[in-house]
């Protein structure tokens, strides 16, 4: 192998090590797998090939480009470098990645992969509700469209077949759709924090009208500007009890303010305790229309239900709900 | 005297450059981070494959630092990077609670490599924003860095993403690498 002359000629290092390394970490792992033999006659990495030949495995999950290396281990998807680039940034308490190729897999692995069924499966899960003149994107789509499908699909569970759970208006512990339901909403207040920061620094209210609201929500909902949302312990937000959801139609802003140079890139952020969600950015538009519904849970003791419309810095004139 | 004059205002009129390692588990961040100090944002950052180098300005000194991937790579050919490294900037992913002794364990082995017997270490507490993040404290105490003695370590919180803690760092790296020839 050509370890030593990499060792010898460094100033080359960097013209071959691309597909030199990868090639030598594939003949590597696969001539020390080979003795791992204790599981099914062949190794992990064997079993990992044999399942990405699967009808399905053989494209990515999420923008269908051929051959994809990469996965998601806690989706149980396959997904290509692009796509797997953004299931990293959403960090590993949604999607743990890992590569086909240069990741040493252990037979515990390899099941977990197995009994999640691959990316025809899981897509049968997470795209069940994707609408029907929905863009997925392709393998040649850009980042912010890629980005804005997989957490939509992944983190908000917009897709989801357990959002029909979520119309469980009274959870109980024995039903299982209802706590799947529960499970979805943790996903959603899990990565809540991230948006909280930007969310605490201004609220504001404006003429909102809301379709079909419960009179609970509403009293909450006046309160809106006067009450800064209280930090809870993120680990206790799988715990609390949801005793119905509420359907946000986001419709359209109107005249923001300019935030950038000379425009802005707004979207809206609904929070409600620790649960938040936020509509995709629509690019140098300062009249936007996302027309998008949002989801939120109520929990027992309803919190203020918050809304921001986030232009870089934040600012916020007429939006209508 | 007068010679050891002159090679000190040598020393403070051209850069010294210093080559830094940047190493961690796979999804870390160490990419973005190298990035986001080259002044250029990365959003959506792909896994690298084989590693990144790129050459850091910070006030005097040249940091030549190498970006490593951090799929499961074995030393063999890891060695050949490990020439003349005075530093070694170690990226946790501090929201990864389950990797953490994962992590612990591969720092003892990088650290294990001759070549690395006088490089610094550095270690980037990353993604603090993310909750659940865990602090400096808790990382010095899982990654064990006490017993590290007496090579000389920091831990820095930092986050990628926004540049927090970045320079910090640099700046620890630039008062405590050794510039011996």
């Amino acid at each position: 192998m050509s370890v030593e002359q990499m060792n010898t000629d460094r100033n080359n290092v960097s013209g071959f090590c691309l597909s030199d390394l990868l090639r030598m970490e594939a003949s590597s792992s696969c001539s020390t797998l080979t003795n791992d033999t204790d599981h099914a006659s062949c190794g992990p990495q064997q079993r990992l090939e044999n399942i990405l030949s699967e009808p399905g495995n053989g494209f990515c999950a999420d923008c269908g480009s051929p051959d994809p290396k990469w996965v998601s281990l806690s989706l149980g998807v396959f997904v290509c470098i692009k796509c797997s680039g953004v299931h990293r940034s959403m960090g590993v308490h949604i999607t743990k990645v890992l590569s086909v190729k240069l990741d040493e897999w252990t037979n515990d692995q390899v099941d977990a992969l197995v009994s999640m069924g691959g990316n025809t499966t899981r897509n049968l899960k997470y795209e069940a509700c994707l609408p029907d003149n929905y863009r997925k994107p392709k393998p040649d789509s850009s980042n912010e469209e890629r980005s804005d499908f997989i957490r939509r699909k992944y983190e908000l569970h917009q897709f989801s077949s357990s959002d029909e759970a979520l119309y469980c208006p009274l959870p109980s512990p024995s039903s299982s759709p209802c706590s799947q339901s529960q499970t979805s909403c943790s996903y959603i207040s899990s990565t809540d924090h991230r948006h909280r920061r930007n969310c605490e620094k201004q609220t504001a209210t404006s003429t909102n009208r809301f379709n079909g609201l419960g009179h609970a929500f509403r009293n909450s909902w006046r309160r809106t500007s006067e009450q800064k949302s209280t930090k809870k312990s993120n680990s206790m937000a799988g715990m609390v009890e949801f005793i119905g959801l509420i359907k946000v139609n986001v419709v359209r802003g109107t005249n923001l303010a300019v935030r950038d140079m000379m425009t802005s890139d707004p979207y809206v952020i609904l929070s409600l305790g620790n649960q938040s969600v936020k509509t995709r950015v629509i690019k140098n538009n300062l009249n936007p229309v996302w027309n998008e519904k949002l989801m939120l849970s109520i929990p027992d003791n309803v919190p203020p239900l918050k809304l921001v419309t986030l232009i870089i810095i934040l600012l916020f004139s007429t939006l209508l709900l | 005297m007068g010679a050891s004059l002159a090679t000190l205002f040598d020393g403070l009129s051209t850069k010294t450059e210093v080559n830094i390692l940047m190493v961690g588990l796979d999804c870390a961040g160490k990419t973005t981070i190298l990035y986001r100090l080259k002044g250029r944002e990365v959003v959506i950052d792909m896994p690298t494959v084989g590693f990144n180098l790129e050459t850091l300005e910070y006030k005097n000194i040249s940091f030549q630092v190498q970006d490593m991937a951090g799929q499961n790579m074995r030393p063999p050919y890891l060695k050949c990077y490990y020439q003349n490294i005075r530093g070694m900037i170690y990226v946790v992913d501090s929201n990864d609670r389950d990797r953490i002794f994962d992590a612990r364990d591969n720092l003892k082995v990088q650290l294990e490599e001759e070549l690395l017997r006088d490089a610094v270490l550095l270690v980037l507490a990353n993604k603090q924003d993310l909750p659940n993040a865990m602090n400096a404290e808790e990382i010095i105490l899982k990654l064990g860095l006490h017993s590290l003695h007496p090579r000389l370590w920091h831990v820095q919180n930092a986050c990628g993403i926004n540049g927090v803690g970045l320079h910090e760092g640099l700046e620890w790296l630039a008062n405590n690498v050794s510039y011996k020839a």
